[in-house]
């Protein structure tokens, strides 16, 4: 297990991510004429390539002129294996035929044949120039030929102005986005904006409230937090009991929260229910999870996202801590104990009565953590 | 059920005949209670939204003390044992959903506290309280005015920055004029005003509380009915259509957001952030999570007593936004909004549409 630090690290990296996502769909689906331009925008693609295997680029905009822009937010990490990989990614992004063209009622996409494919890779403004060198330095030795070159912005966010920052630079002859003739177009706001463009938290953070994702996998706590507060609530039967328990299966959690959402991984649905179990707050079972629903963080210090951490912390493994936090650990872990045994023993009176299956009765009693 | 010990009022309420239960009425209340040659005494009253059901059953169903219950069409009727004695308390429906809670303890009585904390509580999400914007606030003032020459006789208030209190009395002095409403008002910069009282020269002596409160200490209570307790209902009404119906589709843009003006809100102080987070955990069944919390703030927050979520989301130093979730209730939202419009001192809440295009001005330049 990750120490504290560095799963609020990824947590924030995340959030982070998401919200220049928002930011672009801001742009893209929101402004003054160039959302005019745009056919549709996904959030969330996924579909697959012309060499039969999956992309999960991190955005699309298709185009009313039948263009495709696709978009991957990247880290470039010393290493040329990174690089390689990105430029692996682009390279299948630069020979796909299709694009997402319009969202499905219960999530997913349809797809339409595109006119043209071009490629933005979006970078923290730090590795902005290097990852322009490295690309042009692979392009030039002839390590890749893509059928597109990517056009390269870096990001920040200004903390002064609550704002996300865009920049392009053209160095290394990092190309301009391709307009195809749109007006406006990304590159005419770039132009004519000394290649700078801005995206306050009043506009991304509305959109970053619908949506909750982006396309990558998200950290075991943000999926766990998004699970805790946003998904299991609304499946308790009798939301006035201080306690509930809940058999939830994972596919069926991942299919909510697509519907919610419009994006749900039965993959990382599993890790937020293993952060959870880690937390002591769920139990896997033969075929389902059952979740321990409660209240977790009361009074003034604490909020849902620390107190997971802290449950999960906690553990013998993890880092030393106080006389008084053990204590306090201690008393939660007895409480939750006591909390569970009642609960498990009202649901076994339950099932008694009822002669369910003798396997259910038998895992009923096993007993927590 | 032991015999009702009440005092000579509730006792006169409580033991109408049929008959004249289904004749009462809030404004006449007090023609009839003199008629039968009982005094009105003071009477403390809280204005509250419902969800769905009747207050009268959320109280019967949870509340503790509840001994029995009457009901006509225009009332219902309480006994209750409230912290060591008999009360009777009263629910008046003001229509669309809208009801005023009201009995004879003071608002300082640990009686009226287990109505006003403990039965609303437990009535929660179902039924909330609704905290008046600072417009609403001051124009019961400025009505009352009108009947009469108007005087502070005092007032309290908190002091959004250092959150210290302020009170201030005017005494009664003869040949002394005490200041008005609106000049004890100026005086409240940066301050949430919380109670006034008032005297109307020759109608009533009242107080007005900002959390959707009032109480009648003596004069005309018809006049107190009509002018203070129908714009304490007409504010909850529009609270509640504001906050009804607030379900966003999923996968949709946002296209409303409620938004809470206020005074002013520096996020780079930590004990503001503390302040803000505080005070939506404090709320019964609410639980918090950041999504992002440097500089701007993102919350995630659940209703744990309706499975209800909603974004909090504070953008710059003058407004809160609250982001409705996939299923939303009155409830929760009333809730939520009074607690921040209490902690931060609310100057407005307003349903906001955000569907409209955005300048490209707000992505160019400083």
């Amino acid at each position: 297990m990750a120490d504290a630090t560095e799963q609020l690290t990824e947590y924030k990296a995340y959030d982070r991510r998401c919200g220049v996502v928002s930011s672009f769909q801001v742009f893209f689906d929101k402004a003054e004429g160039l959302s005019d331009t745009v056919r549709h925008f996904e959030r969330f693609p996924r579909y697959e390539g012309a060499d039969g295997n999956e992309v999960t680029p991190d955005f699309t905009v298709l185009f009313e002129d039948g263009t495709l822009l696709i978009a991957e937010i990247a880290n470039l990490a010393r290493t040329d294996g990174s690089l390689d990989d990105l430029l692996h990614q682009l390279t299948r992004y630069a020979k796909l035929i299709e694009g997402p063209s319009a969202r499905r009622p219960h999530g997913g996409h349809d797809l339409s044949g595109v006119a043209a494919t071009d490629l933005l890779v979006l970078t923290p403004i730090d590795t902005m120039n290097a990852m322009c060198d490295r690309i042009d330095e692979a392009i030039v030795n002839g390590k890749v030929s893509p059928a597109v070159r990517p056009t390269i912005l870096g990001y920040s966010y200004d903390d002064a102005t609550q704002r996300f920052v865009f920049n392009f630079t053209d160095r290394a002859t990092n190309p301009r986005l391709l307009a195809h003739g749109r007006e406006p177009s990304l590159d005419s706001w770039l132009a004519g904006q000394a290649d700078t463009l801005y995206c306050g938290v009043k506009h991304f953070g509305r959109v970053q409230a619908a949506h909750r994702f982006m396309n990558d996998a998200p950290p075991k706590l943000y999926m766990a937090v998004a699970l805790w507060l946003d998904v299991l609530p609304g499946l308790r039967t009798d939301p006035m009991a201080s306690s509930e328990e809940l058999l939830v299966k994972v596919a069926d959690i991942a299919e909510r929260l697509r519907d919610r959402h419009g994006y749900g991984d039965s993959t990382a649905v599993g890790h937020g229910l293993e952060f959870l179990r880690e937390a002591d707050l769920a139990r896997p079972r033969r075929e389902d999870w059952k979740v321990f629903m409660k209240q977790i963080a009361r009074g003034a210090h604490d909020e849902v996202r620390d107190e997971l951490l802290r449950r999960v912390q906690r553990k013998p493994s993890g880092a030393a801590a106080s006389a008084d936090e053990r204590a306090a650990a201690r008393e939660r872990r007895e409480h939750d104990e006591e909390t569970r045994m009642a609960n498990e023993e009202a649901q076994l009176r339950i099932d008694d009565s009822a002669e369910v299956n003798p396997s259910t009765d038998i895992e009923g009693r096993r007993g927590g953590s | 059920m032991l015999p009702l010990e009440l005092n000579a009022f509730d006792d006169w309420l409580w033991n109408l005949t049929e008959e004249d239960l289904r004749e009462l009425r809030l404004p006449t209340l007090q023609r009839a209670a003199v008629q039968a040659g009982v005094d009105l005494p003071q009477l403390t009253v809280l204005t509250v939204i419902s969800d769905a059901e009747d207050p009268l059953q959320l109280f019967t169903s949870r509340a503790t003390g509840v001994q029995a219950v009457k009901t006509s069409g225009h009332v219902g009727l309480i006994a209750a044992h409230l912290a060591g004695r008999d009360h009777v308390v009263a629910v008046w429906p003001a229509g669309d959903h809208v009801f005023h809670i009201a009995s004879t303890p003071p608002l300082t009585d640990d009686a009226w506290k287990r109505v006003e904390e403990g039965w609303m509580n437990a009535a929660a999400p179902d039924l909330a309280p609704v905290i008046l914007n600072r417009a609403e606030f001051e124009a019961i003032g400025d009505v009352l005015a009108e009947h009469g020459s108007i005087e502070v006789a005092r007032m309290t208030a908190r002091v959004l920055r250092d959150h210290s209190s302020y009170t201030r009395g005017w005494p009664s002095i003869p040949g002394q004029a005490r200041p008005t409403h609106q000049d004890a008002l100026r005086e409240t910069e940066s301050m949430i005003v919380r109670t006034i009282t008032l005297d109307v020269a020759g109608v009533m002596r009242l107080q007005v509380r900002r959390s959707s409160g009032a109480s009648f200490y003596s004069g005309s209570f018809h006049a107190f009915s009509s002018i203070v307790l129908q714009r304490l209902a007409n504010a909850a009404k529009e609270r509640r259509v504001m906050l009804a119906d607030r379900d966003r589709a999923p996968r949709e843009p946002v296209r409303e957001v409620l938004s809470m003006s206020i005074d002013t809100l520096n996020l780079d102080d930590p004990t503001v952030r503390e302040l803000l987070f505080e005070t939506v955990a404090h709320v019964k069944g609410l639980q918090v999570a950041t999504l992002h919390d440097n500089p701007y703030l993102h919350l995630l927050v659940t209703d744990f007593l309706n499975g209800t979520n909603f974004d909090v989301l504070v953008t710059d130093s003058h407004a809160v936004e609250i982001i409705p979730g996939l299923e939303s209730s009155v409830g929760s939202l009333a809730r939520v909004t009074d607690a921040l419009g209490d902690a931060l001192g609310m100057k407005d809440l307003q349903l906001l549409n955000v569907e409209e295009k955005i300048s490209v001005e707000e992505f160019f330049g400083a």
